[in-house]
């Protein structure tokens, strides 16, 4: 082999090792993801959705033509009770807004909201309330249904990369768990 | 607007891969081999992979398999440097494609599939970096359920299952690994459509680059290992990520873009992307017509069938009642390439303006013509190839002064070596020139496919439409050369001249005559009949309009292949 055969057998070597290590470069480029900017509030939980039951003796017509062993003895429908969740941080409202409602009968209420916190500390309060407007505030069973409003006033201190976690417990009030280093 | 300064960038590239690895072993040239490839190195690493992985300690298990004393890291290193690869060679394939105008057409198919291809791989990258459950996977994971959440499909937000409130249900990272493993065989299934267009389909690359490149990747796995990231903390934001650009170079545009923006840039993005055979596709009167049969001529041999590289020639019976069969040409498949022309001895296929019958009137006038001189050599040149008179890298030189003999060579231009009749080879030796070179594309890079590996066939191995016996072969000479490698022609050229040098002068012949009535049915009047003034002689110059045999124009070097 010459000496030019040779040089260029390198310089083929090299650029395609040179190649190589531009690919492992670009599979692993560190980059200042946003944990490094500020925190994050997070309010998550999920629950049996809120209803308020309507019953009714059934008429005559809705009896009508009915066996006697399958006529009920009342009619009900049950209605999912809105709820809006209200976030305040500092004072200022962060969200104000209806939970997730995926329909009218859903059996399950999902809560789930991210909002960007700047590092530092902080006043917070989250309520979970029934949203008035759309309720039938007369009914006999709004009492247990207003049991479910909750409302957390805490002051929480975030450093960069934390994330707030609000949640519910299983006695129905909102909490704050502590952020353990592990995962989760 | 942009494609033509891209194209010659690409064929640039081309010309310095050539001079560096040799056309054989050109990467650039077998990208979707090594896309391919890449694929199968994933294959077998992730099946042993498989065997360690721990879906309800995804991470725990990434971190033991890094830790096994039998070079588990290396395997998890090279599974990932494979797919990053395999990224970046379909990436080079698609825009190959793309500026040498073969996303078109017949070729839609192969387009379209790919695209699905190159998407099905990001998924089936997305899922894989979930599953090492590592700070990059987390953001990964919470940005896709992000963009799922709105759609409206779901009862309850996806996010809330990465809200940190609750352990990861095993569940996840279940349905994570089950995809991951059944991506790759829709994978399959896309590769398989791929390539259903082309006969002879070349999946992996050849040897010696396939074993360099596993070793490649092999040795970056062993000194370069990937590092395991930290682990995923769903109640920390990650601060520092180690992203892999090949699958996740988007991550940090999408973490400030609201979901439906996303959404509309990626549908945009796909749309454009699959709609490419429609969009690239050249005017309706600047597509090149697919090849028609003289079903006067065929004389149902089968070897265009057998030639063409995109399964577009059948035999089909015959319907003229003399029995048999003939080709009949599907122009859905058919992409002009002429190979078809090269191959039929006959003369009685091919596209329209480059039949063989076509390419003999224009040798004809060529050595009528004041290019011609006996006695010299004549460059047969591809028309893309580093041999063209017009091609990017002679455009630029002076006369080729390497021409050992004296005086330049004639250049006699075609569309496609592949598509060149022998018979234009014997014309030309039989006419007096000294020597005849022909200057094909590397054949891994010929937009025919095989117009290369079929025209050597021809000339040296006896192939059908084989270059005859009573020409001198020492008198014919091929190389491969890419549009920006002019040095290889050069090179070949002066080497063939000192070959030839040891040779007698050539004696050329006043009346040539070439076989062409073979084949010629009873009634059809022989040879000449219907030649026009400018034509062919035969039976096909007078089914197809006489504008397409252009007289080939006189004059030295103003070659130029008729019907493109």
């Amino acid at each position: 082999m010459n000496a030019a055969n040779w040089l260029k057998r390198t310089g083929a070597a090299a650029l395609a090792a040179g190649a190589m290590v531009v690919i492992v470069f670009m599979s692993q480029v560190p980059w200042l993801g946003p944990g490094s900017e500020g925190s994050e509030l997070r309010v998550s939980w999920r629950m049996p959705a809120p209803s308020l039951r309507h019953c009714r003796p059934p008429t005559e017509a809705e009896l009508e033509g009915v066996p006697g062993h399958m006529r009920p003895g009342e009619i009900c429908n049950e209605e999912t009770v809105p709820f809006g969740l209200i976030v305040l941080i500092d004072g200022d409202t962060l969200h104000a807004g209806p939970a997730w409602h995926p329909g009218r009968r859903a059996r399950t209420l999902a809560v789930y909201e991210r909002f960007p916190l700047p590092a530092g500390s902080h006043a917070l309060e989250v309520s979970f309330v029934p949203d008035s407007p759309r309720v039938d505030a007369a009914s006999p069973q709004m009492d247990s249904v207003q049991a479910l409003a909750t409302t957390l006033s805490a002051r929480v201190v975030a450093a960069p990369g934390d994330v707030v976690l609000v949640t519910r417990n299983d006695n129905g009030r909102l909490v704050m768990p502590p952020t353990g280093p592990g995962p989760p | 607007m942009l494609k033509r300064p891209f194209t010659r960038m690409l064929a640039r590239l081309d010309g310095w891969a050539d001079r560096l690895y040799g056309w054989k072993w050109n990467p650039l040239y077998q990208s979707g081999a090594i896309a391919v490839l890449c694929l199968a190195v994933m294959l077998v690493t992730g099946i042993y992979l498989l065997f360690f992985y721990r879906i309800g300690a995804p991470h725990e298990s990434i971190v033991r398999i890094d830790a096994q004393p039998l070079g588990g890291r290396w395997i998890r290193s090279l599974h990932r440097y494979a797919a990053d690869l395999a990224v970046a060679a379909a990436v080079v394939h698609a825009l190959r494609m793309f500026f040498q105008g073969r996303s078109w057409g017949p070729r839609a198919l192969a387009w379209v599939s790919g695209v699905f291809l190159l998407f099905l791989l990001y998924v089936c990258g997305w899922t894989g970096y979930v599953m090492v459950w590592d700070v990059q996977g987390q953001l990964l994971a919470t940005e896709g359920a992000r963009l799922l959440d709105a759609l409206p499909i779901f009862s309850e937000p996806v996010s809330r299952t990465f809200a940190g409130a609750d352990p990861l249900p095993s569940a996840f990272f279940f349905m994570n690994l089950f995809l991951h493993i059944a991506i790759p065989v829709g994978l399959v299934i896309f590769l398989w459509l791929h390539v259903s267009r082309v006969a002879r389909p070349v999946l992996l690359p050849p040897r010696p680059l396939l074993w360099a490149t596993v070793g490649l990747l092999a040795a970056a796995a062993v000194l370069l290992p990937a590092p395991v990231a930290q682990a995923a903390n769903l109640l920390r934001i990650p601060a520092e990520v180690p992203l892999d650009l090949f699958y996740a170079f988007w991550l940090p545009w999408l973490r400030n873009t609201p979901a439906p923006a996303a959404w509309l840039a990626g549908t945009l993005l796909v749309a454009v992307l699959a709609t490419v055979p429609i969009l690239a596709r050249p005017r309706k009167d600047r597509r090149p017509a697919p090849s028609v049969v003289s079903t006067r001529l065929c004389t149902a041999c089968h070897q265009c069938e057998a030639d063409c590289p995109y399964d577009a020639i059948r035999m089909v019976e015959r319907t003229d009642g003399r029995g048999g069969m003939v080709a009949w040409v599907n122009p859905s498949h058919c992409v002009s390439c002429g190979i078809c022309a090269g191959s039929c001895a006959p003369m009685g296929v091919g596209p329209p303006g480059r039949t063989g019958r076509d390419q003999l009137a224009r040798v004809r006038d060529f050595v009528a013509g004041d290019a011609f001189r006996a006695g010299a050599i004549v460059v047969v040149a591809c028309g893309r190839s580093g041999g063209a008179e017009r091609g990017p890298s002679n455009a630029r030189r002076a006369s080729p002064d390497s021409d050992r003999a004296g005086e330049g060579p004639a250049r006699f231009e075609v569309s496609c070596a592949g598509n060149l009749h022998t018979s234009v080879v014997e014309y030309l030796v039989r006419a007096g020139a000294r020597g005849v070179l022909v200057v094909a594309c590397p054949p891994r890079d010929c937009s025919g496919r095989e117009g290369p590996k079929w025209l050597v066939e021809r000339l040296y191995h006896e192939r059908e439409a084989e270059l005859k016996a009573r020409v001198d072969r020492r008198r014919v000479h091929v190389a491969h050369a890419s549009a920006f490698d002019p040095r290889s022609v050069d090179r070949a050229l002066g080497e063939f001249a000192d070959e030839l040098a040891r040779l007698e002068s050539p004696a050329g012949e006043d009346a040539i005559r070439i076989d062409t009535d073979c084949e010629v049915p009873e009634g059809a009047g022989g040879d000449d009949a219907g030649a026009g003034p400018h034509g062919p002689p035969g039976v096909v110059s007078r089914l197809l309009p006489s504008a397409l045999f252009r007289r080939w124009p006189a004059g030295a070097g103003r070659t130029k292949a008729g019907s493109e």
